[in-house]
C-alpha cells in the first residue's frame, strides 16, 4: 500500500473510531480489506442507538470530494466526522440482528 | 456532492462581468483604461499597494473583472462546481484583486501547482483551493520582476521561477502546515504562504537586498465602495430567496457550526441559506466600518470580500462576532497607549480577525476574544517577518494565534470535564 493511502486509511478508522466512542459505543471491531480496485474497511458494532445511526447515515451521504481531500485530509482524525467521508466512494449500512455493519469503501482509481 | 446548478452559476457570473466591464467603460476611455491598467500590472504589488492609488478606481475594476474572469474560465475548464470552498476563494481573490493580485503575477504559482500535479500523478483540479489561493503571495513575482531594479529579461524569468518553485511547494507544505493549527485558522494558506515568504525575505537579505513593504492608499473612493458593498451585500441576501423559499429556515443550524476547516456550508446547509449568510456577513462587515468610522480603500475591500467569501467557508455571526470583539479591545488600547501604532494594518485586521472565528465556534466567547485580541498584537509584526510578499498577512498571524492558543483552551476545557465527570 501506498504511504499516503495508508495514513489515510488510519485516519478514516480513526476518525470513524473517535466518533464511535464519543457516542458511547465501546463494542466494535474493525477490519480493512485491500482489494484489486478499492479499500474497504469494515466496521461491526454490537449495538448502536437508532439517533447514532441516523446522524452517522446523515454525516456520510454526501460522497467523495478530491479537492477537499487534497486540501484537508490531515485534518482528520479528531473532527467530528467532517473530512472521512469525503474520502469515501461509498458507504454501504447493513443489520444483521443486532450487529450493525458499516463498510467504508474507498476506490483506489480517482472518479 | 452540493453545488450551484451550473446554467444560474454562469448567469449570476456573466451579469456580474457584464456590469462591471459597462461601469469600467462609462468610468474612463477605453485607451485611457489601458493605461492605467498597465500601471497596475507593472507595479511591485508588495502589501500595501493599493491598486485603487495606483491605477484609479476604473483600472482596478478592470482588474478585478479580468481576474474575476480568468480564475472563472480556469475553473470551467477543469469542469468544476461551485462549493463553498470554491466560492469563498473565488471571492478572496477578487477581494484581492484591489491590492496585489493580477491575472500576470498570478500565472507562475499556477504553473507550480501544475507541475507539482504532474510530479506527484495527482489531477491538477484536486489542488484547485490551494491553485486559487496560491496567488495571495503573487507580489514576489512582481516584486522580483519590477521593483528590485533588475533588467526585465533577467527580473522576469528569476520572477517565474521563483513563483513556479513556491507554487511546487505549497500543496505538500499546506497540507502539513494544516496539523499546526488544527483547522482553527480559516485561512490556512495565508499562513503557509507566509511560512514561505519569509524564507524568500531572508534570501533576498542574505543576498544583500532590504525589503522594503509599500505604503500606498487612498481613501478618495469610499463612499463609492461602501454603497457598492452595501448593494452587493443585499443583493446576496435576494439571490438566498430566490434559491430557497425561505433561507432562514436553515440558518440556525448553520450559526451552531463551530466552523472549523473545512467546514462547506453550501453543502451542509443550502445554497440559499449560505447565500443569505453571506449577505449578512457583508452588512455586518459594513456596520464595523461606521462603528469603528474607517474609511475603505482597496485593501479594506479586498477585507470585507474575504469575510463575505468565507461565510461559505466557517465564518458566520456567531463565531466571528467574539473574535472581532477582542480586536476591538485591542484597537482600544493601542489607541490609549499610543494611537501611532494604530496604521491601516491594524483596521485590516479587525475585518482579518474572523479567519480565528473557529476559536470561537469551538470554544465560546471569552476564548474568542483572547484570541482575536492577541491577534491584532501580533498582525504588525508578522508582516516584518514576512517581508510583504503574502498578501494573507492576517492568515499568517492567525496561524500562529491558533497554534498558542488551542491548545490552552483544550486543556482548560478538558480540565472542567474531568472535574464534573
Amino acid at each position: 500500500m501506498d504511504r499516503k493511502e495508508e495514513e489515510k486509511i488510519a485516519k478514516i478508522v480513526g476518525e470513524m473510531t473517535h466518533y464511535l466512542l464519543k457516542h458511547n459505543i465501546q463494542l466494535f471491531d474493525v477490519k480493512v480489506h485491500h482489494h484489486e480496485e478499492s479499500y474497504v474497511i469494515i466496521f461491526q458494532i454490537e449495538s448502536i442507538n437508532q439517533e447514532i445511526l441516523i446522524d452517522l447515515k446523515d454525516k456520510m451521504k454526501y460522497g467523495r470530494d478530491e479537492e477537499i481531500e487534497a486540501y484537508g485530509w490531515t485534518l482528520m482524525g479528531n473532527t467530528d466526522l467532517e473530512i472521512a467521508p469525503r474520502l469515501l466512494d461509498n458507504v454501504v449500512f447493513e443489520q444483521k440482528d443486532q450487529m450493525t455493519i458499516i463498510k467504508l469503501i474507498r476506490n483506489k482509481h480517482e472518479r | 456532492m452540493n453545488h450551484i446548478k451550473t446554467h444560474r452559476q454562469a448567469y449570476i457570473i456573466t451579469i456580474l462581468c457584464v456590469l462591471l466591464f459597462t461601469t469600467v467603460l462609462l468610468l474612463q476611455p477605453f485607451d485611457a483604461l489601458i493605461h492605467d491598467y498597465w500601471q497596475i500590472l507593472i507595479s511591485p504589488s508588495i502589501l500595501l499597494t493599493d491598486y485603487l492609488a495606483v491605477g484609479g478606481l476604473a483600472a482596478t475594476l478592470f482588474n478585478v473583472l479580468t481576474t474575476l474572469l480568468f480564475n472563472y474560465i480556469l475553473i470551467k475548464s477543469l469542469k468544476l462546481h461551485f462549493t463553498g470552498p470554491i466560492l469563498a476563494v473565488l471571492m478572496t481573490i477578487v477581494g484581492f484583486s484591489f491590492f496585489g493580485k493580477n491575472v500576470l503575477n498570478a500565472l507562475p504559482m499556477y504553473l507550480g501547482v501544475y507541475l507539482y500535479a504532474k510530479a506527484t500523478k495527482t489531477e491538477y483540479k484536486n489542488h484547485i483551493i490551494v491553485l486559487l489561493l496560491s496567488t495571495g503571495i503573487s507580489p514576489i513575482v512582481s516584486y522580483i520582476t519590477f521593483g528590485i531594479g533588475l533588467e526585465l529579461y533577467i527580473g522576469l524569468p528569476l520572477a517565474i521561477i521563483f513563483g513556479a518553485l513556491i507554487g511546487f511547494i505549497l500543496p505538500a507544505f499546506n497540507t502539513h502546515a494544516l496539523r499546526f493549527h488544527q483547522g482553527y485558522n480559516l485561512y490556512s494558506t495565508g499562513f503557509s504562504m507566509g511560512v514561505i515568504a519569509m524564507v524568500g525575505t531572508a534570501i533576498m537579505h542574505g543576498f544583500g537586498h532590504k525589503v522594503k513593504t509599500n505604503f500606498i492608499i487612498t481613501y478618495d473612493y469610499h463612499w463609492i465602495l461602501f454603497f457598492g458593498l452595501l448593494v452587493l451585500s443585499l443583493l446576496f441576501i435576494l439571490i438566498s430567496f430566490i434559491y430557497d423559499k425561505n433561507p432562514w429556515k436553515n440558518y440556525p443550524n448553520l450559526l451552531k457550526s463551530p466552523g472549523r476547516l473545512v467546514t462547506d456550508f453550501y453543502r451542509d446547509h443550502g445554497i440559499g441559506t449560505t447565500l443569505l449568510n453571506i449577505g449578512i456577513m457583508g452588512l455586518l462587515s459594513l456596520v464595523l466600518v461606521l462603528v469603528m468610522k474607517i474609511q475603505i480603500s482597496g485593501p479594506m475591500t479586498g477585507a470585507i470580500f474575504t469575510v463575505m467569501g468565507f461565510a461559505a467557508f466557517g465564518k458566520h455571526p456567531f463565531n466571528s462576532i467574539p473574535v472581532v470583539l477582542g480586536g476591538i479591545i485591542a484597537y482600544w488600547l493601542f489607541m490609549f497607549v499610543d494611537p501611532s501604532l494604530v496604521g491601516e494594518g491594524t483596521k485590516l485586521a479587525l475585518l482579518f480577525v474572523t479567519g480565528l472565528a473557529p476559536v470561537a465556534g469551538q470554544y465560546g466567547l471569552i476564548p474568542g476574544m483572547v484570541a482575536g485580541f492577541l491577534h491584532l498584537l501580533i498582525v504588525p509584526f508578522a508582516l516584518s517577518f514576512q517581508g510583504g510578499f503574502d498578501l494573507y498577512n492576517n492568515g499568517f498571524a492567525a496561524g500562529f494565534i491558533a497554534a498558542i492558543t488551542v491548545p490552552i483552551f483544550d486543556l482548560i476545557i478538558h480540565t472542567r470535564e474531568v472535574r464534573r465527570g
